[in-house]
Parts: structure tokens; sequence; C-alpha cells
């Protein structure tokens, strides 16, 4: 059995519905709905991050636990890494808001560990460099957080 | 417009900051206001001013009202000085009161008198769960102030004080199934005894065992005005 997910931008995605069942918002959609054939729309999820979501669930269809690593296409990478990994990063952030939303937990989970990989070891400056943020702090605000705050700089 | 990490909720923030160590979300504080809001109520939901492995204090007084507000778990050890126990903190659920076994002989522990203490639990009546691991005897007030969760050795130490306790409350405590209840308690004072909701991670543990005698000994509370008792699988006795 089948479902038609359609995306914010009006693109139509045919899913198993046992697929579709991953994320609990669907599945809990399907229910209230019961036996119908009608169109599900997600007005927060893009065609390009449906994509996405839906290669996740395809992957882990079977899977009943938490799956520690997401699987990521090789053939979308592009030869300049750094462009790839803005890229990667800025669906990625994508991935785990409609995570989130189509409450997708196991995705949700991979997301942010993926996020949190990403910061562990580094100094602020590379965490900027890293997410592409600003320092907006003053100098002195800087000082005083990091006065306030020493006590976990070595924990 | 891109979507960036700045972009997410706080509530994915707040997983994120599951993954990291301290360290690391020191730095994540230190990258921009929005970072900052983000993960200082993680960094500090559960602190301890005092570092474990040396028992010196790691943060002034100051610092920590600055952010009590964040603070759900508080971590006391011995080696805590009185400022602290002045402060309140109002989100706080979760007081543990904890010592190593080494630290029981040393003369510079434990300074802090357990008036202190009660005076802390005034301030906190709101705390849920306490872990009690010092090895000073609370005082009654303390526990007229405390119902929640608590860890053995906070049992034990009210037993020790039950004799003045006029009202005992024992609602939501989880007992330790090696636990059993003293057979030399009294409750001269005993004026209201509420029994609800008696737990325990043990599985040995049996309601039976454990309340029946409790009330055996309450019998002798000449002055018991007011007895709530709701346990499931363990009618009221008849005979009292």
């Amino acid at each position: 059995m089948t479902v038609i997910l359609v995306s914010s931008d009006n693109q139509d995605f045919k899913v198993d519905k046992e697929v579709a069942e991953r994320s609990i918002l669907i599945k809990n959609m399907l229910e209230d709905v019961g036996e119908s054939d009608s169109p599900i729309p997600l007005p927060n999820v893009t065609a390009a991050v449906l994509t996405k979501v839906i290669e996740y669930c395809e992957h882990h269809r079977n899977d009943p636990v938490q799956v520690p690593e997401e699987t990521d296409d090789p053939r979308k990478r592009s030869n300049d890494i750094e462009e790839w990994d803005m890229k990667f990063m800025q669906v990625d952030h994508e991935i785990i808001l409609a995570a989130n939303y189509l409450d997708i937990k196991p995705l949700l989970d991979v997301g942010c560990k993926t996020v949190a990989n990403i910061i562990k070891g580094k100094t602020p400056e590379e965490i900027r460099k890293a997410f592409n943020i600003v320092n907006d702090f003053t100098p002195e605000e800087e000082a005083q957080i990091k006065k306030e705050n020493e006590w976990a700089e070595d924990r | 417009m891109e979507t960036t990490i700045l972009d997410l909720p706080k509530e994915i923030h707040l997983i994120i900051g599951q993954h990291l160590h301290l360290k690391s979300i020191y730095s994540c504080i230190l990258v921009c206001r929005s970072f900052y809001s983000a993960f200082i109520p993680y960094l500090w939901s559960g602190i301890s001013p005092i570092n474990p492995q040396d028992r010196t204090i790691t943060t002034s007084s100051t610092h920590v009202r600055a952010n009590a507000h964040h603070i759900k778990y508080f971590t006391i050890f011995p080696t805590l000085t009185e400022e602290f126990y002045h402060l309140v903190f109002p989100r706080l659920r979760t007081l543990c009161m904890r010592a190593y076994i080494e630290d029981f002989g040393n003369e510079n522990y434990f300074v802090v008198k357990p008036s202190l203490k009660v005076h802390f639990m005034l301030s906190h009546p709101f705390v849920r769960k306490l872990v009690y691991l010092h090895n000073d005897v609370l005082p009654k007030e303390f526990w007229d102030v405390f119902s929640g969760i608590v860890k053995a050795d906070a049992l034990n130490a009210f037993w020790k004080v039950c004799g003045q306790v006029q009202n005992l409350r024992l609602m939501d405590v989880n007992i330790p199934g090696s636990a059993p209840v003293p057979l030399t308690l009294s409750f001269q004072q005993l004026k209201s005894l509420k029994i609800e909701r008696l737990r325990s991670t043990s599985r040995d543990f049996s309601y039976q065992n454990w309340s029946l005698p409790l009330l055996e000994q309450v019998k002798a509370a000449e002055g018991l005005q007011y007895l709530k008792w709701t346990i499931k699988d363990v009618p009221f006795p008849a005979q009292m």
C-alpha cells in the first residue's frame, strides 16, 4: 500500500505506507483519516528535504531501533569539498527541522549527533567558522562570560 | 533564505547539548549571543560548585547566584561553604548532598551546621528528589518541608529524628529493598501520618513487610489525629 506526500513546493511523492509511517506525525495522520487515498500535505517540508528524509526512511524501513549513522549518497558529492560541506550542512539543518516536525526520532538524533560531532573539541572561533557565525559579543561581555563559566572550561 | 544552525529551535539545541561534554558547551556559549542563550541553561542545569576530584570550590557564589535560575540539579559536597546555602534556585528539583567515604575522617569537611541545611530546604520546598550521603542527622524541620523521593541514607537520617517529628509524610518515597524499617522507632510526637505511593526499585521489596511494621510502631503515638493511608495491595489494618 502506498501513500502520497505533498511537499511545500507542491511536488508529489509516492511512498510505501510502511516507509511513510517512520514519521510519527504521518502515522498519526493516517490513523486519523482511516482508509483514504487522499494525499498528505506537508507544508513545512520542501521537496529537496523530503527526498532526503524519504531516502533515510527507505533505508531504515526495517530497523526497529535507532541507527547510529546516516548514510549519505556519495554521488551527490561535488569535487569542491568546501562547497559541498556548506551545502550539506545547510540541508542538514533543514533535515533536523523536518525530522522534528515529522517526528522521526532516530533521524532527529542522527542530525543532532552530526552537529555535536562538528562542535566537539573546537574552540569558539573554530565553531564560528564551521557554522559561518559572526561573533556579536563585545569584548567586555566575552570577558564576563568567561569569568562566570570558567569552572566548565576543563571539566 | 538558508537555514542555519541558529534557526534551530531551543529543544533541538538541548538534544545537541546532550551529546556534548561541559568543555564543548563552554566553547558554545562563547560563540555568539544566540548560542549563549541556547546553551547556558544546559551548562548550569546540573552544576556543582565543587570539583569532585580535589573538593575545591570552582566558582564563586556570586557567579552561581547570577545563574541560579538555570539550576535544576544541585550537588553539595561537604566542603561547600556557608554562602552557597543562602542562595535560592527557583527551578531546583534534585538536591544531591554527596560525600565520599574518605571525606568522613576530614575535620575540615562538614563545617556547615545542619540548621543551614534546614534553611536551604525551607527556601526550596519544591525539591522532589533528595540524595543524602552526608553523615549528620538532619533536624526534623528539614523533614517537615521535604516531600519527594529520598535515597537510602536520607531515609536513615529521617529514622533518627522521627521521635521529634509531628508530621510524617512519606509521599512518592523511593525505598530501597535492602532498607527495612528499624524496629526501635519512636513516634511520640506524631500528630499526623500520611503514607502515599510508596515505591521501590528493588524487586524484593514488599509493601506488606515495609508498611505494616511501620504502622505497628506508629500505634504508640498517642497524639495521632490524622492518618492517610493510600498504598495499593495493602489494606488498612482492621485492628488499628
